[in-house]
């Protein structure tokens, strides 16, 4: 291909073009119509900017609309009374549209159009993929006794047309390798391909079938097809920005390679990724899946604004969910509405919001996090136990909650307040209470030293104190946080005149939300136990108190009150408590509040006992997704112009209308809802966007060849119907099955065809879209790597777990953070030589050899991959320390495991690498070589024949 | 058979893809490719989009017109030198050294580690004027002070981060986060090489560190991956795989790549795919750059004048040898070199890190090699079409770094995005100039700012290339090194 230096939506489309309208007797709008209009009037008249409130984006802003001149834009049937018609085709200088003095005029074959178009009633078809597909009619051809399904005799119907014809079946071992790599990313063995040989002359329909269902069913299918998945989803084993340090998240990938391999179907492997959380009764596996959003940078650098950073996460899942699942450039409308497409800037706001209000927020533990099980068989019993826990922490929380909200709580006045450090603090009366506030700069490890003299406390004993916690400018801080604070510790004593102090114990806390960070009924006491809000303040915040016995103080005692907040966020912002007021009480309830006997005491024992057990399974971590409490949701707001820090008008969440028009979403829409949305019976993208994917995985490109864009400006599918057919195949007929949808494609005689071209074929179709021969791929970059391990002999059979750390070049290595290790399994060792998608993946300092064969170092959804061509790859698979331990092992297997004469060995050797057998040219050419080597350097031959067998161009395509 | 006769085919089958008609024909069906050209006026009078194909990806283009700078050197002080004890003489800060900040200073103001109310410090190093223009150096780059004529100052550069790892980020690819273009692939990606022996864009690392975001630095981006830089080293292989496994002779190697040679050309044969050209190409060239690699990097053989010049030392990683290096590849027709010296991070807070501490040996590891380059290119008539640039990632406080509100043992500075100092020199820049002023203590820009995208946008220029036409589709967007802000070419630099 020589497509792949150009960007995305340059690809060439060759001559095909010409021959299009044969293909398709009447104006079409969106084939025919829309293309002139995104070429010489949306510029003006568009999304973006829309002169004389004229949009050719939109329909009613074109037909029957009337513009500032007074005339409908477009009558339909009546090319007299549209002003557009007039405008294109005047003399009149200054009337003529486009703007002669800017702009080529419009051709006479597009004014005839435009006229036919107007007079045929000017059918406002929309965008094809915003239409819901529906299975095409399937066309005859004459190539049927070739066509091995309803697949093939789209394609040769097109290949008819254009005059050409399908090419013979491949040879039996290059069809096998064509389907190992592609199905599995691994070649096959010299016994699969003497297996196949033979199956294959016996009855080449039941071979193929065979073979492609027992690749299927492998667990390297799974290792494959998750590669494109994880550059979707931008998946990687460190959080990028600062110091990159590693993130434990490798649960994720597995889970996607599991997918893939249990052949869960896609509507349900949407809604897991998208909101598996919010799940009723999540199991394990849904919250893992939901770390598809987790894979978003992060920045831990000292001083960064973790606030900054959690809303560009937020901007990333909305950007990636857009292209993975529909691939549109929606990232578009966040700064205005879309100049092609009929999509608002408000509606990127509104899906946003389905995502502004999960718990994370660019925090360096990267919380919220659960633990996996090592051993699957407790997943269940984790799951359970994790719900649980969050029920029983809900309604213990709930009971405190509720007498929060019924205690007639005093203010507390006369507060003295001062800090450890130089930050001031100054106390101001308000109605019924004091409210301390700092003054200036704050220092950052402040502590707010409260004093409460006895007096303040009123008469009898005190069986509650409050914390209120404001950020400084309430109002603006529901959209505009400030930074949050963090208490994680709190000291009390009463002092009496004499200077003595007795310390008070308190005996619960009761915060204002049931988690995050903080356990209900926990005391903060310094041990990791704290209570907060991190790292932002948008609401006023709530902390109750219970002493273990009720207070009375002395006259002339004082209450000292001790709160610590020392944590920093990212390197030098206090955490501190800028602004707070103190309340108590004397109700009685509280200091009966679960106490053993109570009615929640039962429910605090059996939460103890669950949050034992849960900790007690050993296993992994992993980020997911979480809703935050109703009551602590972040209000979303578009962003003016893009920029997050200046905030527009409130909104709320909700989809495309264009879309929804189409397939309409039940309310009420949460995330959930939205995930649904995406799978739903009518959705007009999902489906094409997937099965188009897997075409171009397997085919080299895509049926739409702009995998990037489905939207006006992406390219047109060279097979519109086909794409239907298979999206329809995939979403109805298999029940989003895929691998049935895989299995179909690559049993098709298209994909079996031999991928020999002659040149007047390629000068008619360079790029093979049409299919008039098989395809002829580079490896990508874990192929290369993997093939290489597999004919060598060396390849783990490990699946899954910690990313490794295979040999890498002296001198990459060398991280920011350095306690990040790169630790090299000794030779022998099973981790040294495993499949590269457990290759630990850092973003910082891409694994050398994949980044060199085009692989993305992750930070954005990649949809796809653009293969280039430099000598640095030569290097890698001639020098790369990898290949040569590899190509030393396959050297020893030619010398020892092969049998025969040197010619023999190289016979085999050549089939392994290629899937077909040598001639007697290429053997003799071998032959030279080993003696010209075996003369200067003898026990060099068979690694210098092994890296001949391994740089052959057959052996890197495939 | 013959390789001659292949390659022709390659480039020939190249070249029918780049025919008018087959690129209208292609127009007329990718409306993506109609309404991106369309914008430029008429597709007919030339493209936005560099048309590089896989076959060659680094062949010479031509720029959108005739730029000064054929090549650029790029000089980055990783982690923010201090303008202040370097070219941005203020008198009045000296006056007011000691003495507690403005609340004025501080208000609004996001610092990494600075807390509470610290002091104004002064400038640590005595400043005089140099040359015919008059420059203002201070006395820690003696031997660069005798070249400042040469040079042009912007003293008022900005950015909108005051974080290393996302202001490093701003500098090279005009962007905070990573995973944009460095200006490296911009340019490779625009206009190729002038010699595809050699790697394109190089990097080259001193300082005994790399970057906090590492080789986010020099990433291709969103752009094909080909443009990432490629970094050569002193020390082991100068490039990744360069050298032959052990026991692998160059003979051997050629007669291995013959023996592929005929192989591929009878698979060419059987299936007709002209892929398998490239890739014999593509193992040809890598025969070549593995002698012509090694030889770039082989800064021994230089005289000994030229090394005192540098004053360099080989077979050791250095700022001074990774600038005779630069010289090296610039001359054999690299277009861009980036080089990257670690340990600027003066804040005072340990030894190596002081303004008076560590600061002096950088100044002194730093100031010969970067006179002797502007002096070496001009001697050898490569000044006037190499574009050379020094910067850091953010300015420095006018301020002494108080870490945890506490006066320190050393002296330092902390982070300041409102302005900081860079140079250019070479390549279309007009010498001798100084372009724009900082207000009384050097803390922001008071004439002239230069925002980063004005920055780019220039250096862009010198090369000759529009850069609202050096744009790239992705996310939807046309993607520019100079992001979706105005940004103007610096015109007072301009020679």
């Amino acid at each position: 291909m020589i497509v792949s230096l150009r960007p995305p939506t340059f690809a060439p489309v060759l001559a095909l073009s010409a021959l299009a309208p044969t293909a398709y007797p009447e104006v079409d709008f969106a084939r025919d119509i829309q293309p002139i209009l995104n070429q010489n009037c949306v510029e003006c008249h568009g999304g973006v900017k829309a002169a004389g409130d004229v949009s050719f984006v939109y329909e009613d802003r074109v037909v029957n609309f009337e513009g500032k001149s007074g005339s409908p834009v477009v009558k339909p049937g009546n090319v007299g009374a549209s002003e557009m018609f007039y405008r294109v085709t005047t003399d009149d200088e200054d009337d003529l549209m486009p703007p002669p003095d800017e702009h080529e005029t419009l051709s006479e074959e597009d004014i005839a159009l435009i006229e036919e178009w107007i007079e045929g009633g000017a059918k406002w078809s929309g965008h094809w993929a915003f239409q819901t597909p529906s299975k095409p009619p399937v066309p005859e051809t004459k190539f049927d006794d070739q066509a091995t399904g309803d697949l093939d005799r789209f394609l040769f119907n097109r290949l008819e047309k254009e005059g050409l014809k399908p090419s013979t079946v491949e040879g039996s071992g290059r069809l096998l390798r064509r389907l190992s790599l592609g199905l599995t990313g691994l070649p096959p063995n010299v016994s699969e391909l003497n297996a196949f040989e033979v199956a294959f002359e016996n009855d080449s329909q039941v071979a193929v079938e065979n073979v492609v269902d027992d690749l299927i069913s492998r667990p390297a299918f799974g290792e494959r097809w998750a590669s494109m998945w994880l550059d979707l989803v931008r998946y990687a084993d460190s959080g990028g920005l600062g110091q990159d340090q590693k993130r434990t998240i490798w649960a994720y990938r597995d889970w996607v390679v599991k997918a893939f391999n249990d052949d869960l179907p896609f509507d349900q492997f949407t809604i897991k990724q998208l909101a598996g959380d919010l799940l009723p009764r999540p199991t394990i596996g849904d919250l893992v899946a939901t770390a598809c959003q987790r894979n978003t940078q992060t920045n831990d650098e000292g001083g960064t604004d973790d606030e900054v950073f959690r809303v560009e996460a937020v901007v990333d899942r909305v950007n990636t969910t857009w292209q993975t699942w529909g691939s549109l450039t929606f990232g578009c409308v966040q700064c205005h509405d879309h100049p092609y497409d009929p999509l608002r800037n408000e509606e990127y706001y509104q899906f946003m919001a389905f995502y502004n209000n999960s718990a994370d927020s660019d925090l360096s533990d990267e919380a919220p996090l659960i633990t996996v099980p090592d051993d699957v068989r407790l997943y269940n019993e984790a799951a359970a136990l994790r719900q649980g826990i969050l029920e029983l922490k809900e309604s213990i929380w709930e009971s405190g909650m509720g007498l929060q909200e019924q205690t007639d709580w005093r203010g507390v006045k006369g507060l003295k307040v001062k800090s450890n450090n130089s930050t001031k603090f100054s106390v101001v009366e308000k109605l019924g209470h004091d409210e301390f506030f700092t003054e200036g700069t704050v220092e950052t490890k402040t502590h707010n030293l409260i004093d409460v003299p006895a007096a303040s406390l009123g008469d009898e004993p005190i069986t509650a104190l409050l914390l209120t916690v404001l950020p400084y400018d309430p109002e603006a801080s529901v959209s505009n946080p400030e930074w949050g604070f963090l208490v994680n510790d709190l000291e009390a004593s009463v002092v009496d005149q004499n200077g003595e102090k007795e310390p008070i114990a308190f005996r619960l806390s009761v915060p204002d939300v049931p988690w995050m960070p903080t356990d209900p009924m926990n005391v903060i006491e310094g041990n990791g136990k704290n209570w907060g809000a991190d790292s932002r303040i948008h609401y006023t915040r709530k902390l109750v108190l219970v002493p273990e016995v009720p207070l009375s103080l002395e006259k002339d005692e004082v209450l000292a009150f001790h709160i610590h907040c020392d944590k920093t966020g990212q390197g030098s912002h206090p955490m501190a408590i800028q602004r707070g007021q103190l309340s108590s009480s004397s109700d009685m309830r509280w200091t009966r509040l679960g106490k053993k006997g109570s009615e929640t005491f039962p429910r605090i024992e059996e939460l103890a006992q669950a949050l034992k057990r849960l900790s007690d399974i050993p296993g992994t971590t992993v980020p997911i997704m979480h809703r935050r409490p109703d009551k602590l949701a972040r209000p979303t707001h578009i962003f003016e112009r893009g920029n997050a820090m200046v905030k527009g008008d409130l909104v709320f969440a909700g989809l495309p209308k264009t879309l929804t028009k189409v397939a309409p979403a039940n309310g009420p829409l949460d995330r959930l809802e939205m995930a649904r949305w995406w799978v739903s019976d009518n959705h007009p993208l999902t489906a094409r966007v997937f099965v188009n994917r897997i075409w171009a995985q397997l085919f080299g490109i895509g049926i739409v060849p702009t995998l990037e864009d489905f939207g006006s400006s992406g390219e047109k599918p060279t097979h519109p119907e086909l794409l239907d057919y298979l999206a329809v195949r995939f979403q109805k007929d298999y029940a989003f099955g895929v691998k049935a949808i895989i299995r179909e494609v690559v049993l098709s005689h298209a994909y079996r065809q031999s991928s020999r071209v002659t040149p007047e074929l390629l000068e008619q179709d360079p790029d093979n879209r049409l299919l008039a021969r098989g395809p002829r791929l580079r490896l990508t970059a874990e192929m290369v790597r993997d093939q290489t391990l597999a004919m060598s002999g060396l390849i783990g059979s490990k699946r899954g777990g910690s990313p490794v750390h295979p040999p890498l070049p002296e001198g990459v290595w060398r991280p920011f953070a350095s306690r990040d290790k790169w630790e090299t399994p000794e030779v022998g060792d099973e981790d040294r030589y495993r499949r590269s998608i457990y290759t630990y993946v850092k973003r910082t300092i891409p694994f050398p050899t994949f980044a060199t064969f085009d692989a993305p170092s992750r930070e954005f959804c990649s949809p796809r991959r653009l293969s280039s061509n430099t000598p640095l790859q030569a290097l890698v698979t001639l020098n790369d320390m990898v290949f040569v331990e590899c190509a030393e092992a396959l050297g020893k297997r030619l010398e020892s495991d092969f049998s025969g004469s040197t010619e023999e060995r190289l016979v085999q050797a050549h089939r392994l690498a290629t899937g077909r057998s040598a001639n007697s040219k290429q053997i003799e050419e071998l032959v030279g070589l080993h003696d010209e080597v075996h003369a200067q350097s003898p026990d060099k031959v068979w690694l210098v024949l092994a890296q001949v067998l391994l740089n052959l161009d057959e052996t890197l395509t495939y | 058979m013959k390789l001659e006769s292949l390659l022709n085919e390659t480039r020939l089958r190249t070249l029918e893809h780049e025919t008018r008609r087959q690129f209208l024909s292609r127009c007329t069906t990718g409306l993506g490719a109609m309404f991106l050209a369309g914008k430029s006026g008429s597709f007919a009078s030339g493209l936005d989009y560099s048309t590089h194909d896989t076959a060659n990806p680094f062949n010479a283009l031509p720029p959108h017109f005739r730029g000064k700078a054929k090549r650029v050197i790029y000089l980055h002080m990783i982690g923010a030198p201090s303008q202040l004890e370097l070219f941005d003489y203020k008198p009045d800060l000296e006056r007011l050294d000691g003495q507690a900040c403005p609340q004025s200073f501080l208000e609004g103001k996001d610092f990494a580690f600075i807390q509470g109310t610290p002091n104004m410090l002064g400038p640590q190093y005595p400043f005089k004027q140099h040359g015919k223009s008059g420059a203002w150096v201070s006395d820690r780059l003696p031997f660069f002070s005798k070249v400042v004529d040469d040079v042009s100052f912007i003293k008022t550069l900005q950015t909108d981060q005051f974080n290393h790892g996302p202001a490093q980020l701003m500098v090279h690819s005009g962007q905070a986060r990573i995973g944009y273009p460095s200006i490296g692939s911009w340019v490779t990606w625009g206009m190729g090489t002038e010699n595809e022996d050699l790697p394109g864009f190089v990097v080259l690392l001193s300082g005994g560190r790399q970057p906090r975001v590492g080789k986010a630095l020099w990433s291709s981006g969103f752009l094909p991956s080909v443009y990432q830089g490629v970094q050569c080293r002193s020390v082991g292989d100068p490039v990744l795989n360069v050298s032959n496994p052990e026991g692998i002779s160059r003979d051997i190697r050629r007669s291995t790549l013959d023996t592929l040679k005929t192989l591929n050309t009878q698979t060419h044969e059987d299936f007709g795919d002209p892929e398998t050209l490239t890739r014999i190409a593509q193992y040809e060239m890598a025969f070549r750059m593995q002698m012509a690699v090694p030889d770039a990097m082989d800064i021994s053989k230089e005289p000994a004048e030229v090394h005192e010049l540098y004053g360099t030392a080989p077979g050791k990683e250095s700022f001074a040898n990774n600038c005779l290096l630069a010289r090296r590849l610039v001359e054999r027709g690299t277009r861009y070199v980036q080089l990257f010296d670690w340990g600027w991070d003066s804040h005072g807070a340990g030894e190596a890190e002081a303004l008076n501490g560590g600061f002096q040996d950088k100044c002194r590891e730093v100031d010969k090699p970067m006179a002797a380059l502007l002096t070496d290119l001009k001697r050898r008539g490569l000044l006037e079409d190499t574009l050379v640039v020094w910067s850091g990632e953010f300015g420095r406080t006018p301020m002494r770094e108080n870490r945890n509100g506490r006066e320190m043992k050393l002296i330092g500075r902390d982070h300041n995005p409102g302005a900081f100092t860079a140079w250019m020199a070479g390549g279309g820049i007009k010498p001798g100039v100084t372009y724009g002023e900082t207000d009384e203590v050097g803390y922001s820009a008071a004439v002239n700012p230069v925002p980063m995208e004005n920055y780019h946008a220039t250096m862009l220029h010198l090369l000759g290339f529009d850069h609202k036409k050096l744009n790239y589709p992705f996310q939807g967007l046309d993607q520019r090194l100079t992001g979706v802000k105005d940004a103007k070419v610096i015109k007072g630099l301009l020679a």
